[in-house]
């Protein structure tokens, strides 16, 4: 049996917090854990990325932000700042145990992006991983036009 | 730059070909045929340079091969010095760029290296440790034995050694030296590496190659076992299929051994994130086109791939010693239950190999010896006997190709075989292989106690993580001796003795 045989497509999840139009789903048939996110414009889609990802490996509900986190994102395409903006996250959450609350993503002038996340300190008395993120791939993303924004597919190695 | 202006100055409309990218073949599928029971070649079409080979049997192409991944063996395939076909294991399926199960080898000189071809985890491999004890033994004491793992592996994402925290130059010492830095630390002893794939150590590596971030993420982390299909395993060997091999490796019938599976952690994760990108730029500016954006890889020879290979062995030299540590680790929860050393227990290394790595070496292709780099992905090199290259003690065996199977059913040590020079590289499978994806896995799991479920099976389970054993539930897996029958029926490697699991720790 195929592993696409076996799966349906779960409905598209709010982001606590965020605007109705930010959102993101579960995909099928991924080898480790693939979401679509939907955002307005470029910076509303790395922010929901950021989220979507905390959100699908913490549960926003359960983190709270104490502490601040800043970075930039360089000018590049579009994939590519969302998979610089997440893996940086990711690296904050392994090696510095920061869990990403909430985000805040600007333009900068010359194109890049300047992400300020408010994170929770993990503590595994409180926190328990529902998915267990390594690493973002570039693996068929595609930044693309919907009608009311942008939307991106990004695949998170598990 | 990329292929877009930064901002929201995007492709209006759909998707190339997700997952697999657009390929080669945009909007037509993959062309492929018969050769025998066991392989299936992917004739040249499109872009492809060079043929496909997928080891596979009848069953196998229709009930668990898909199209994905035989686009992902047809993408490989058009990478620009690629010699020989482009291959895939039985235990093939989808992976980022290069299927897993995947073996490419590419000139040493006009050939590319790709962070794709090798995997996120570097170096993510096997260690098999064989003791005197007969389970018939120790059967009662397994529990208190997994338990004993349990408290000394640190598993888990994010797991840390609290006893070994890293300064940067010690943790390049390690990119240095691998399982050997380990050695000189008492965790176990240097005959260990006389049995580990290039001595547990690949030459070449340069931590200065590795970013400050990959360096932090890897300080706390060597010693882990980390998450998802990582595991350490007490097993028993319920079959000997290959007495003389056996013999050679250690291993008798209802003798207990343990597995290791790890790698380097968010080391080696981050060293290939950092590398995408840079390899991304490398591929545009060598003009070389990529089928999928994941194969990013650049010229051996340009200073991007020359850089990307120095931090990706770093990155392989912390995974060797990484599951030296841990099989210290196990050592100490064995002597610690039953009462005894464990050179009085026989708890020694059999082999250890990688799994996810690029390597250069030689091999005879179309009769002229040339240098290569072999990427194998979810592959496992598979040395016949009489090779240089497979530990003295072996070499009339054959090298020990170590291919775990799931935690409820088997697992099997083999030993190389000649066709795997002659095919593959030197390769074999690695592992069953996944039939459903983590997220299926789970869906199907919930409701179910899979620890009981295992517990009826006689097999001891403890895991950090929550969803874990329903992702790593046996049916989420191929039937691992449906993948080696593959491999046996090709010449590529032939089973020596199967393995039974009774205890398991996980992430």
């Amino acid at each position: 049996m195929s592993p696409k045989d076996e799966e349906t497509r779960p409905s598209w999840q709010p982001l606590s917090g965020a605007p109705s139009n930010i959102r993101y789903t579960v995909l099928p048939h991924a080898a480790d854990f693939a979401m679509e996110v939907q955002a307005p414009d470029l910076p509303g889609l790395v922010e929901a990325c950021l989220l979507a990802a905390s959100d699908a490996a913490w549960g926003l509900d359960s983190l709270v932000a104490s502490e601040k986190a800043c970075f930039d994102v360089p000018p590049g395409d579009p994939e590519m700042q969302v998979f610089l903006a997440m893996s940086e996250a990711l690296f904050l959450q392994d090696a510095r145990d920061l869990l990403a609350a909430d985000a805040k993503v600007s333009a900068l002038a010359d194109g890049g992006l300047r992400v300020e996340l408010s994170c929770d300190r993990l503590d595994p008395g409180r926190h328990r991983p529902r998915a267990r993120f390594k690493a973002v791939t570039l693996h068929g993303m595609d930044v693309v036009h919907t009608g009311d924004g942008l939307s991106v597919r990004v695949v998170l190695d598990v | 730059m990329g292929r877009r202006q930064a901002g929201p100055g995007t492709r209006q409309g759909g998707r190339s070909g997700f997952p697999g990218g657009g390929g080669p073949l945009p909007g037509a599928r993959v062309r492929w045929e018969r050769l025998d029971s066991a392989r299936v070649l992917l004739p040249r079409q499109g872009a492809m340079r060079t043929e496909g080979l997928v080891y596979a049997d009848e069953r196998m192409m229709r009930e668990s091969v898909d199209e994905a991944p035989l686009r992902q063996v047809a993408n490989v395939a058009c990478l620009p010095g690629i010699v020989g076909r482009s291959i895939a294991m039985p235990d093939i399926h989808w992976g980022y760029g290069f299927p897993i199960g995947g073996v490419a080898a590419f000139d040493a000189t006009e050939g590319v290296v790709s962070p794709g071809g090798v995997g996120y985890d570097i170096n993510c491999g096997v260690r098999l440790l064989r003791t005197d004890l007969r389970m018939a033994d120790v059967r009662a004491r397994v529990p208190d034995l997994v338990a004993a793992m349990f408290t000394r592996v640190p598993t888990g994402v994010g797991s840390h050694q609290r006893d070994l925290s890293l300064s940067r130059p010690e943790l390049a010492e390690v990119g240095r030296k691998g399982a050997a830095w380990a050695v000189e630390r008492g965790f176990g002893d240097p005959g260990d590496l006389a049995v580990l794939e290039e001595g547990g150590c690949i030459q070449g590596a340069d931590p200065e190659a590795v970013s400050d971030h990959a360096e932090e993420r890897g300080r706390r982390q060597l010693g882990t076992l980390g998450s998802g299909n990582h595991f350490a395993e007490i097993g028993v060997i319920d079959l000997v299929e290959d007495p003389v091999a056996a013999a050679a490796f250690g291993l008798f019938e209802g003798g207990v051994v343990v597995t290791i599976h790890t790698g380097s952690r968010g080391f080696g994760h981050q060293v290939c994130t950092d590398y995408i990108p840079v390899m991304d730029g490398a591929a545009r500016k060598a003009g070389i086109e990529l089928p999928d954006r994941q194969l990013a890889c650049a010229p051996l020879s340009s200073p991007e791939g020359r850089r990307y290979f120095s931090a990706m062995a770093a990155a392989a030299n912390f995974a060797f010693a990484n599951r030296q540590i841990i099989a210290a680790e196990v050592r100490e929860a064995f002597e610690s239950v039953l009462g005894r050393g464990w050179r009085q227990l026989g708890l020694q290394v059999v082999y250890d190999v990688a799994h996810n790595i690029a390597k250069f070496e030689e091999h005879v292709v179309d009769g002229r010896r040339r240098r290569v780099c072999v990427h194998r992905k979810g592959a496992t090199r598979a040395l016949p006997a009489g090779d240089p290259r497979v530990p003295k003690a072996y070499r009339d065996v054959g090298q020990p190709v170590l291919v775990p199977g799931d935690m409820g059913r088997a697992s099997w040590v083999l030993a190389g075989m000649p066709a795997s020079l002659a095919e593959t590289f030197g390769s074999s499978c690695h592992g069953a292989g996944r039939l459903l994806s983590r997220h299926a896995a789970v869906g199907r799991g919930r409701g179910r106690d899979i620890r009981a479920e295992l517990k009826a099976l006689g097999i001891s389970v403890m895991a950090a993580g929550g969803e874990t054993l329903s992702e790593e539930m046996p049916e989420a897996y191929k039937d691992v001796g449906d993948v080696v029958d593959v491999v046996q029926l090709a010449g590529i490697a032939r089973k020596v003795a199967r393995i039974r699991p009774v205890g398991v720790i996980k992430g």
